[in-house]
């Protein structure tokens, strides 16, 4: 039933959204006389529709460089990173939403290329540490992005407070951020980022500094708001269990140089969204093998296991 | 007999009490459970007000009159008055300059004064100081061409560039209170640039990813983030231009709380360089406190 709904929400979409990485490679420079790292090497990555992308590695394999790489926080040595819209063939009129400054050419047979050259708001992040505005409330912090963009009072506390209700949160629109717990100020960080309503939902590790009941409760949190809002997310973990559980699509990566190395298609988070407890999917035996297939190769990367 | 040993145990239970009791004064608040916590924690105000009460009894007690002198009859204190005069003579002494000119005015004018020049030098510093630590913070030119004049003019005592603005700027006020402005400048703006520093990259890069222009983030983001080390700074800086006032009065001030010191001092009044002290370091601490108040209500995030 609910799974109904995923498809819907795509076909309501004015435009059909990819971003697109090519022969994308990233070399950080050695500093004091240390050799250069290639930090990415060859990643080819297409990110579509209402994907919800896990990236999972051992550390320094390049997930966080990557992440920085689309929020247009770093740019690559070489390669092309672009989004690709495709308007529906209806609408002959640019929708008002897609009146963004083009990169060059245009909109041959009714598809845009974007390139992504620095940060923006269609690429929302969700950081570790929540990076939220200490000197802003609860609401304020969620109604930033519109505030940025002069939006009338009116319009940004009903956004806010959407956003707000699907991470749970409409009972502390008035509380200091500094005086939340840690899953809340995530929840909070991920309420703004929608609010500026992005094409794609990056986070990292959004969930790494909370124990592992709040953990739980948050992924199931965000999993809900993903089926709500239809959202593209790219999200890095260091957890294989949560990497399952959350996503529909899994990109391996592996260290020196960084790159992706396995995909697997993920069909656990349906399970939990048609009704299943979180619980249930993850102490399945399907579960539990995959869990463990991953883990050896990431410990193989690792060099723990021959 | 048994009540009486029970009165002795009594007896030296609330001693211990007692003992335990001003122990805790000085070592940490009373707390049965918590052994070993972070060094130094709990409050420390009691023990302020003991130490206040305890430097006070001191300078009354060197200062009483309880020692026979070389006249019959006569009896003078430990410390003679000329070194260090009584706090009932320095109290008398502010009492009669409140309303009795000394040194060009009464105490009021020279207060006045002196706010006059420190609170001005400190408003011209906070002007220019804030927006160029902000600068010298988000943009490297600003920064490589401003930082070799203030590491080289700070750590020199005002005293020493004081003759120097005497010839480039006169006798007048200009003078004083641009020796208390360099005073307060340094500190400020480097205090200012660390507060750019401090904000965190991923608050930056958070705002710059909801779509902020450079600007928004330059007045949104840096400058409210650098917030706390600016408040500090003021802090700081403040200090510092009470530190400069006496130096800045030095020279041809008609009134002042520095240029009464002064005259008081060529005189040997050593009851009004003595009120003089006070009276500045009341005024410094004073304000002090305020911009600590102010710091709670302006900034309750910091150090959260």
């Amino acid at each position: 039933m609910k799974k109904q709904k995923i498809v819907a929400k795509k076909a309501a979409g004015q435009v059909k959204t990819k971003l697109v990485l090519a022969d994308v490679n990233v070399v950080f420079p050695g500093h004091g006389g240390a050799e250069s790292v290639q930090a990415l090497s060859n990643i080819n990555l297409t990110l579509q529709g209402n994907d919800f992308t896990v990236v999972l590695g051992s550390s320094g394999c390049g997930k966080t460089t990557l992440l920085s790489l689309i929020a247009g926080f770093i740019k690559p040595n070489s390669g092309e990173l672009f989004f690709e819209r495709t308007l529906a063939e209806t609408d002959s009129a640019m929708p008002k939403k897609q009146k963004i400054t083009v990169d060059g050419p245009s909109r041959d047979r009714g598809v845009v290329f974007q390139a992504v050259e620095g940060p923006s708001r269609d690429r929302g992040v969700v950081f570790q540490k929540h990076a939220l505005l200490p000197w802003l409330s609860v609401l304020d912090n969620v109604e930033f992005p519109l505030k940025l963009r002069s939006v009338s009072k009116k319009e940004r506390f009903q956004e806010a407070l959407k956003n707000l209700k699907l991470m749970g949160l409409e009972d502390f629109l008035n509380h200091k951020v500094y005086e939340l717990s840690g899953g809340m100020q995530q929840r909070v960080g991920i309420a703004r980022a929608l609010t500026a309503d992005p094409s794609v939902l990056l986070m990292d590790e959004p969930l790494g500094a909370l124990d592992a009941l709040t953990r739980e409760n948050v992924q199931q949190i965000i999993l809900k708001g993903w089926l709500a809002t239809g959202k593209m997310i790219f999200f890095i973990t260091h957890s294989v269990e949560e990497a399952l559980f959350i996503g529909t699509r899994l990109i391996v990566m592996s260290p020196r140089p960084g790159r992706i190395t396995h995909e697997f298609p993920l069909d656990f988070s349906e399970e939990f969204l048609s009704g299943k407890t979180a619980r249930v999917v993850k102490s399945s035996p399907r579960f539990i093998k995959m869990r463990e297939k991953i883990l050896d190769i990431i410990y193989r990367d690792e060099g723990l296991i021959k | 007999m048994y009540s009486l040993q029970r009165l002795k145990l009594n007896f030296a239970v609330e001693i211990m009490n007692f003992i335990r009791k001003i122990k805790y004064l000085f070592v940490k608040n009373p707390s049965d459970t918590e052994v070993y916590g972070v060094p130094g924690q709990g409050k420390a105000l009691l023990v302020s007000i003991f130490s206040v009460i305890f430097f006070a009894a001191i300078w009354i007690v060197v200062t009483l009159p309880i020692f026979p002198s070389d006249v019959e009859g006569e009896l003078i204190p430990y410390i003679k008055p000329l070194f260090l005069p009584s706090p009932q003579d320095v109290f008398a002494k502010f009492t009669f300059i409140w309303s009795e000119e000394f040194s060009g005015g009464t105490l009021p004018t020279h207060i006045g004064w002196s706010m006059y020049r420190v609170f001005g030098a400190f408003f011209l510093a906070t002007a220019t100081a804030v927006p160029l630590g902000i600068l010298m913070g988000i943009n490297k030119h600003v920064r490589g061409f401003l930082d070799p004049p203030i590491e080289f003019y700070r750590p020199i005592p005002p005293l020493a560039y004081l003759p120097l603005m005497v010839i480039w700027f006169g006798i007048g006020e200009l003078s004083k209170i641009l020796l208390i402005f360099l005073a307060i400048f340094a500190p400020l703006v480097l205090n200012t640039r660390a507060g750019v520093r401090s904000v965190g990259i991923e608050l930056i890069h958070a705002a710059y990813s909801m779509g902020a222009t450079r600007a928004q983030v330059t007045f949104q983001i840096i400058l409210k983030g650098a917030m706390p080390e600016i408040l500090t700074g003021m802090r700081i800086g403040i200090g510092f231009g009470w530190t400069t006032l006496v130096a800045a009065e030095l020279v041809a001030a008609q009134a002042g709380l520095g240029a009464m010191i002064k005259s008081a001092s060529d005189f040997l009044v050593t009851d009004v360089v003595v009120m003089g002290i006070v009276v500045i370091g009341l005024v410094a601490y004073s304000f002090d406190l305020l911009m600590r108040y102010f710091e709670r209500v302006a900034v309750p995030w910091k150090g959260k």
